[in-house]
């Protein structure tokens, strides 16, 4: 089953989206609700406070029946608050801004929808008033009327609404940006602890930046110092498996010395052997130094083998090992052509990529110089078993000498160039734990097999 | 006496034509027959042209057209620039400073200039002004015998057009007097020729045309230099006739403007045009002589003044009218005093009294059934004589009424403009009262610049006269405008209809208006 995965930027802010849209509107809202409400509050109360502050001033002239000033006042009242303004006595118009018809005839109080505030809307208007009069002294019987327009207060006050809203959304929006990039900020250690493990996963070499943030430093940490753990783990591991190998390798020596080793000692007794004819005997004693030898060389070669480094396995692609072999054996070769049909991949197996590619190059080399024209490299793998095979179109080998060459008791020369190092190959393919095999090539010459166990 | 020649405006209140059958005939009849001119009615041409010699409401509704003064009112009585563009007054408000608009032109072209002020002033101040009440405050006036000598000490042209006005003491409402009717400017030039008031050179926005006398017709046009800019209407015909037949002709369309006849709000007229409803600084009054028996008597006065049922005559003549609160117009400094006399057995003298009324009054008849009615059953011999108007006024500038209805309007919304009527000395004491303790106060008023102190002293002598008892004021009016519906920018003045700006009112386009 696939699983579609979002970046964890992607998620972070995937949940906090509905959140912040929701509540961008709702905080403009009330901060525009609460701007307007202030924009009408300070209308209608600097209405009130200039009521406030003509009452007395008025008051004197509402005393003195000083209509003249009392008419410069209302229509500078007027024009400073663009409003109609009606000062009333005894229910008639004393003074008006309006049309001086309505002087001194009864005053008609616009109908009134609601009161709010102290102050009463009609449909059309604001309408503050204040009764005229001296602190502390009987009354006047006169009031004050301010009346504004209603319509352009609620533009004024829908306008700052408006604007007020409009500014607090690009403020959200500006925000949710910062925001965006704070999450993208804070993630970023995150990012970079993710390439450290990553790196660790892949052994790249990267130069790592210190994080800065104690649990992720704590982290990366412990992942570095598992990864060192396994790798100390897999080097123990590896050297115990070289220990078995080895030890293999020596049983290996000695099982292969047992038959040359009892061959010998029969030859010797028939040599001994009174009974014996002669012929026998001689043939007997003349086969004994060659026996001999054979002994000597398989115990060089194996001495020799032996003393080579103990394979250190790592399990890495060993697609990379032989096509560095092939370029190595290739660099040397004009005539003969090595044709790998190794396709593109990788397989990973358990090696030492040293040991495996001498091996490699002793076989390339082999075939090289065996073959007429082509040597065939390839790589089978299956479900445990990964199979190199290096073929060549050469004349071939004596298979009943191939044990001989593999043990190293043969005698390498120009008669049989191929068996040259055969059995060094064979020792470090029996190191990896597995297992030379030779045949008959289809190409009509030798073909070596090496097989390794995969993971 | 000027004051009341000049304020008396005669109404014919009572113009009421019964039936619905007439209404419809004004309103088929409500057709503009223009030919571009404006037609305004007037209950007489003008007496004179002179500005200092202006005692009639006509003559102030023609001198407000063709002359501008320094400074003007509004229709709510606030003090503009009108040749003066800017004024300052010294702290201790004795000096007042006036900068003449470069623009200003008198209608022969030529600029005017601060010294044409000065020679305006002046004139103002002259033994035959009929205004000099107004202006003797001005530094260097002697009030015997005029200005002493060719020039006065008060009144310096600073320059072309910088104006210093000295005052003997401080007196605020002299501002008020310099945007009244008479303190208009003249061309100093011209103003030695005696026929100039025949073809006057005026400074206002309509420029004097001429008389036809068998018409009864002046017409004034428009100024095109005038400094406020081109008047919209380009020619007033002011023409006289009586209120019927002005009534008459309005509505016809040949008068577009029957401003100088407030009517009741009820009259018929107001169905075809428009109407414009105003307070005006108004009281109606009557006058009591205190120098004819038995008016001598001031607890006479006293009884006879507590007798008049004047709240009974508003209701039965003027509905529309304001109670008259006192001698002060209401909404003015001074109309708030409420004086009783605390009369409260009344014993009529046997002496016969003798009330004169205009005749030209539309309801004079049914005034005098009221009055004699009303005060013979408190038991006073009254007759009430319905008298032709010039001739109510010769027996009033000679002294002779009894008594006398009239009413008073204002130049300048001050008390002190009505109360100068009682100085001892005043030429125009209509009441013959002399009352030393009125005489100090008023001249203390004058030099009073505190507002609140001055209004005190206002009521002081305002009671004074209520307790003199030489007015029963009847009520305060309220004036109905009646314009044409062709008309555009007409303003009433709370003044009076002397004060109103025809330099804004125009004719509509399709009555015969410019486009």
């Amino acid at each position: 089953m696939k699983i579609n995965t979002i970046s964890f930027f992607r998620h972070v802010n995937n949940s906090l989206n509905p959140y912040r849209w929701v509540i961008s509107l709702v905080v403009a809202s009330l901060i525009s609700l609460f701007f307007a409400g202030l924009s009408l509050g300070n209308r209608i109360d600097s209405d009130r406070l200039m009521l406030s502050a003509l009452s007395p001033y008025l008051a004197t002239l509402v005393e003195s029946s000083d209509r003249p000033e009392l008419l410069r006042v209302v229509q500078s009242v007027s024009e400073a608050k663009k409003s109609d303004v009606v000062l009333v006595q005894d229910d008639n118009v004393l003074a008006t801004n309006k049309s001086i018809a309505d002087l001194d005839m009864p005053f008609v109080m616009p109908k009134i929808n609601f009161h709010f505030f102290d102050t009463d809307f009609s449909p059309t208007q604001i309408i503050s008033s204040l009764e005229v009069k001296h602190s502390g002294y009987p009354s006047l019987n006169a009031s004050l009327y301010i009346m504004t327009p209603l319509m352009p207060s609620i533009r004024n006050t829908v306008s700052v609404f408006a604007i007020t809203f409009f500014v607090s959304i690009l403020v959200s929006m500006f925000s949710a940006r910062q925001t965006r990039k704070a999450i993208k900020k804070t993630l970023k250690p995150l990012d970079q602890l993710h390439s450290d493990i990553k790196g660790l996963v892949t052994e790249e070499d990267m130069i790592s930046e210190p994080i800065y943030i104690r649990e992720f430093e704590e982290i990366r940490h412990t992942v570095n110092q598992t990864k060192i753990d396994l790798d100390n783990a897999k080097d123990r591991l590896a050297e115990e498996k070289a220990k078995k190998l080895s030890a293999e390798s020596f049983k290996c020596l000695i099982h292969d010395l047992h038959n040359p080793v009892a061959v010998l000692r029969l030859r010797a007794r028939i040599a001994n052997d009174p009974l014996q004819d002669s012929e026998t005997r001689e043939e007997a004693a003349l086969s004994i130094p060659r026996i001999a030898d054979q002994i000597l060389n398989q115990v060089t070669a194996a001495k020799k083998n032996l003393e080579e480094e103990a394979v250190s396995l790592r399990e890495s692609n060993i697609v990379k090992c032989i096509e560095e072999s092939i370029a190595q054996v290739n660099a040397l070769t004009l005539r003969k052509s090595i044709v790998s049909t190794i396709s593109e991949g990788s397989v990973i197996v358990a090696h030492d990529p040293v040991l495996l590619k001498r091996a490699l190059i002793n076989l390339l080399e082999n075939g090289v110089e065996a073959a007429n024209s082509v040597v065939r490299v390839s790589i089978l793998q299956s479900e445990n078993m990964a199979m190199i095979k290096v073929c060549d179109d050469g004349p071939g080998m004596d298979e009943t000498k191939i044990p001989i060459y593999f043990q190293g008791r043969g005698q390498s020369g120009k008669a049989n160039r191929q068996a040259f190092g055969l059995s060094s190959t064979n020792h470090i393919v029996r190191s990896h734990g597995g297992k030379l095999i030779y045949r008959k090539s289809d190409l009509g010459g030798s073909c070596f097999e090496i097989r390794l166990g995969v993971i | 006496m000027n004051l009341w020649e000049k304020n008396l405006v005669i109404l014919i209140m009572g113009f009421l034509i019964q039936g619905v059958s007439y209404a419809d005939g004004l309103r088929n009849a409500a057709q503009p027959v223009s030919s571009g001119a404006y037609v305004k009615s007037l209950f007489s041409l003008p007496l004179t042209l002179d500005p200092v010699q202006m005692n009639d409401g006509a003559s102030l509704v023609v001198g407000n057209l063709i002359y501008d003064g320094l400074l003007k009112f509004s229709p709510t009585l606030k003090l503009e620039s009108a040749i003066a563009e800017s004024w300052s007054t010294s702290k201790d408000g004795k000096t007042l400073t006036f900068k003449i608009r470069e623009n200003a032109k008198f209608h022969d072209g030529t600029k005017i200039k601060a010294e044409d002020v000065v020679a305006s002033l002046m004139r103002a101040l002259s033994p035959e002004s009929k205004v000099r009440k107004y202006f003797d405050c001005i530094l260097g006036a002697d009030e015997k015998s005029g200005v002493a000598g060719g020039s006065l000490i008060g009144l310096t042209a600073i320059d072309q057009h910088t104006l210093q006005i000295i005052l003997k003491y401080s007196f605020p409402p002299f501002l008020s007097v310099l945007a009244g009717a008479t303190a208009k400017i003249l061309p100093k030039k011209y103003l030695s020729n005696p026929e100039f008031f025949k073809n006057p050179v005026g400074s206002g926005a309509f420029k004097y045309s001429g008389v036809n006398v068998e018409k009864k017709e002046m017409s004034v046009v428009a100024f095109p230099e005038y400094y406020g800019g081109l008047p919209k209407l380009s020619k007033i015909i002011l023409k006289e006739s009586s209120e019927v037949d002005a009534i008459s002709a309005a509505a016809s369309g040949e008068v577009q403007d029957l401003a100088n006849w407030p009517l009741t709000s009820s009259n018929k007229i107001f169905l075809i045009g428009k109407k414009f409803s105003s307070p005006v600084a108004s009281t109606w009054i009557i006058g009591i002589n205190t120098t004819k028996k038995p008016f001598n008597d001031l607890y006479t006065r006293q009884m006879f003044k507590a007798s008049v049922n004047t709240e009974g005559f508003r209701l039965k003549f003027y509905p529309d009218a304001l109670p008259a609160s006192g001698y002060i117009p209401h909404g003015l400094p001074g109309s708030q005093v409420k004086f009783n006399l605390g009369i409260k057995v009344i014993k009529p003298p046997q002496n016969k009294i003798t009330i004169v009324i205009p005749n030209e009054l539309a309801s004079a008849q049914e005034m005098k059934l009221f009055l004699e009615s009303d005060l013979r059953k408190k038991g006073w011999n009254i007759e009430v004589v319905v008298m032709p108007w010039d001739k109510l006024i010769d027996g009033y500038n000679k002294k002779i009424h009894q008594a006398f209805l009239v009413s008073m309007n204002m130049d300048y919304p001050d008390a002190e403009f009505l109360l100068k009527n009682f100085e001892s000395t005043s030429p125009d004491n209509f009441s013959g009262l002399k009352n030393k303790k009125l005489d100090l106060l008023l001249k203390a008023t004058r030099r009073q610049q505190d507002r609140k102190k001055r209004e005190a002293l206002y009521l002081k002598a305002l009671k004074l006269t209520e307790e003199s008892a030489v007015t029963i004021n009847l009520f305060h009016p309220r004036a109905n405008y009646w314009i044409s519906n062709c008309v555009e920018g007409f303003e009433p003045n709370i003044l009076s209809d002397v004060y109103i700006d025809y330099s804004k009112v125009s004719l509509k386009s399709d009555c015969g208006g410019e486009k």
